[in-house]
């Protein structure tokens, strides 16, 4: 115990300089710039911005980075309660009573029972990272290849589980993102693979590049077709702070929340998307008065925004310990950290303990920075979401060529923008959810190690994966997903569920 | 027989197609065995399944009822993917400045209505921002002008 608080003094001490807090502050008001912009997403706005940590040093940039991260997520759910207008599927549950809060000339506390509830949520969550991180990643020690790849595989199979729409596109998904993973130099033999001989895909897809075009340019196309219906709110916002009686009232499922989010989110493959859910269905069903729900109660924005800030946070501890990233956005991480040219994994924690540390600290700083940003600029945001889309889809497109461009200075690279772009768009007109082919593209060429490792120690056996209990263990777990997902009953609720998003 | 679920069709013979363009560019990657897998082995695999799912998704569509096709809205998409494409060719030899205004010049074809002043003054200030932020702020070693 005592060690936590040592090494957080460390990491408050790296991460509280000047510049870092600074750089911290920069991102998290970027990432709210981009992120409130209707129909952008935590995974796009990461995407378009990942190119302006670049120049700083690791440190600096993962704390920006972690700026810009909760920066992305406080803005979509500014969007889902001013605008009615969910970036992503985990604030679809903010817009329930969040917008009907907004509507009833109630926006100021919605937004800010949102910040103040994120914020605690974050802060514990921090602490559990700080507690669980080094007893995980001692563990992890034990960790051979068969196990990483079981893991992985847990991973894959739970992002299937938890994707929207058809199982078997999202299997579809997975195996794609796998198999644009494999493009590029073979780890061995560095004989090219599937590269049609472009010298700038040698190194293997750019991930900025796959994620700009997948996320940001699609997302682009789809709002420029659906007819601008933005009427946001033309009353003005009084009142921005809630009243003592907003506070009790939410107080309890600030608390559900945190712990629903803080559980859901260690769980590999991406079990943060359902905390929001959990905690709505958990407080609809403890109130005494669930009639007010959906009308703008506000325990239905209280307890979702905890759960949602707390399982973002706790998913970084999968990442930080085992390298492994849990969801597309903390593949994004992934990616950001090895441009910086840092392996996630247990070894990060004793080989550079000052980065380690000084990214967790700014986990909490960077919630803090969202209270102090979003409280008093909630007015900017809400002129921000008046202008018009015309005049904002080209500055976004403009800033996702530059920061393309900025990678490796190639205009090709820019171009696959563009086919990658177009592929985003088909995937989505044709019911295919992009997210599980960026989650596999990032784990492909670790699986593909961890595998032919195993299968050189085993020589050729793959018995290996069931022998050693841990690796049997999570096989077991990712076919016991992958059952529960193809039970009738359970997929005709899963359906259900995720009917009631659109 | 009757196709009950178009936008699945289409999808599957994407994944085909896609299984296709990757079994012809592994060619000649050594496959290897499991103990020791070669450069081709974990492709192979990956793309056979691709062509496996793509072809499960297709026959499907003739079984079961899915969504119909959504029109592709080219109306938006080419003029946005071509601005792409012309910022992608024109950075190198004309610099941020000229590329960004070409961007401005070919996406404004995408927008929803077209006010060319609107348009001129927003890529104006725009433009100058990403100086500001990229080359001056940032300092990204970028070309400015057409190199002479």
């Amino acid at each position: 115990m005592d060690s936590v608080f040592s090494n957080l003094a460390l990491g408050f001490s790296a991460a509280g300089t000047p510049t870092n807090l600074a750089l911290c502050f920069i991102g998290a008001l970027v990432g709210t710039l981009i992120g409130v912009l209707p129909g952008l997403g935590p995974i796009a706005t990461i995407a378009i911005l990942l190119p302006i940590t670049f120049s700083l040093d690791p440190l600096g940039a993962l704390i920006m980075l972690a700026g810009i991260y909760y920066g992305a997520q406080y803005g979509g759910s500014t969007t889902a309660i001013l605008v009615n207008m969910p970036g992503e599927t985990s604030s679809v549950v903010t817009t329930l009573d969040g917008h009907q809060m907004a509507r009833q000339g109630r926006a100021g506390p919605a937004l800010a029972i949102a910040a103040l509830g994120s914020f605690f949520a974050g802060s514990v969550a921090t602490f559990l990272v700080a507690l669980f991180g080094p007893i995980l990643a001692s563990f992890a020690q034990n960790f051979g290849p068969p196990e990483y790849f079981a893991l992985m595989l847990t991973g894959l199979i739970g992002a299937i589980v938890l994707a929207s729409g058809s199982v078997l596109k999202a299997v579809a998904m997975v195996i794609v993102g796998l198999l644009l993973g494999c493009v590029g130099s073979d780890i061995e033999t560095g004989e090219q693979r599937l590269t049609f001989g472009i010298a700038q895909i040698a190194e293997g897809i750019n991930f900025t590049t796959l994620a700009v075009g997948l996320f940001g340019v699609a997302e682009i196309l789809r709002n420029l077709e659906k007819t601008q219906d933005r009427s946001i709110l033309g009353a003005k916002i009084t009142g921005l702070m809630p009243t003592w009686a907003d506070i009790k009232q939410s107080i309890m499922p600030v608390l559900r929340g945190t712990g629903i989010g803080s559980v859901l989110g260690i769980l590999p493959g991406n079990g943060a998307v359902l905390a929001p859910y959990a905690s709505y269905t958990l407080e609809k069903k403890i109130s005494r008065t669930p009639q007010r729900f959906g009308k703008g109660a506000i325990e239905g924005v209280a307890g979702p925004e905890s759960a949602n800030n707390a399982g973002a946070q706790t998913s970084f501890i999968p990442l930080l310990t085992l390298g492994i990233p849990p969801n597309a956005v903390m593949a994004m991480m992934v990616g950001a950290m090895t441009i910086q040219g840092i392996v996630p994994g247990p070894t990060v924690m004793n080989e550079n303990p000052t980065l380690f540390w000084g990214m967790i600290a700014s986990m909490w700083i960077g919630n803090l920075m969202l209270v102090i940003i979003n409280l008093p600029l909630v007015g900017v945001w809400v002129r921000l979401l008046k202008v018009p889309y015309r005049i904002l889809f080209p500055a976004i497109l403009m800033f996702c060529c530059i920061g393309v461009y900025s990678i490796n200075s190639s205009g090709i690279e820019v171009m696959l923008v563009a086919l990658f772009g177009a592929v985003g768009y088909f995937l989505v007109k044709h019911g295919f959810e992009p997210a599980p082919l960026l989650l596999a593209f990032v784990l492909g060429p670790l699986m593909e190690e961890n595998l032919r490792r195993s299968f050189l120690i085993a020589r050729g056996d793959p018995m290996i994966f069931v022998n050693r209990p841990l690796s049997a263990f999570l096989l077991l777990v990712a076919v016991g997903l992958l059952i529960l997902v193809l039970l009738p009953a359970i997929r005709k609720r899963r359906e259900e569920v995720f009917h009631e998003e659109e | 027989m009757r196709v009950r679920s178009p936008q699945d069709l289409v999808g599957g013979i994407a994944l085909i197609a896609l299984a296709a363009l990757a079994f012809s560019q592994i060619g000649d990657l050594r496959i290897g065995t499991a103990s020791r897998m070669g450069p081709g082995y974990f492709p192979t695999v990956l793309a056979g399944l691709t062509g496996l799912v793509g072809l499960v998704l297709a026959v499907r569509s003739l079984v079961l009822d899915g969504h119909g096709l959504e029109s592709l809205n080219l109306r938006h998409g080419l003029p946005l993917l071509g601005a792409i494409l012309v910022f992608g060719l024109t950075i190198r030899p004309l610099g941020l400045v000229l590329a960004s205004a070409l961007l401005f010049l070919v996406s404004a074809f995408a927008s929803p209505e077209l006010k060319w002043r609107e348009t001129l003054v927003a890529s104006v200030v725009l433009i100058g921002l990403a100086v500001l932020l990229f080359v001056v702020l940032l300092d990204l070693p970028f070309p400015v002008w057409p190199r002479m």
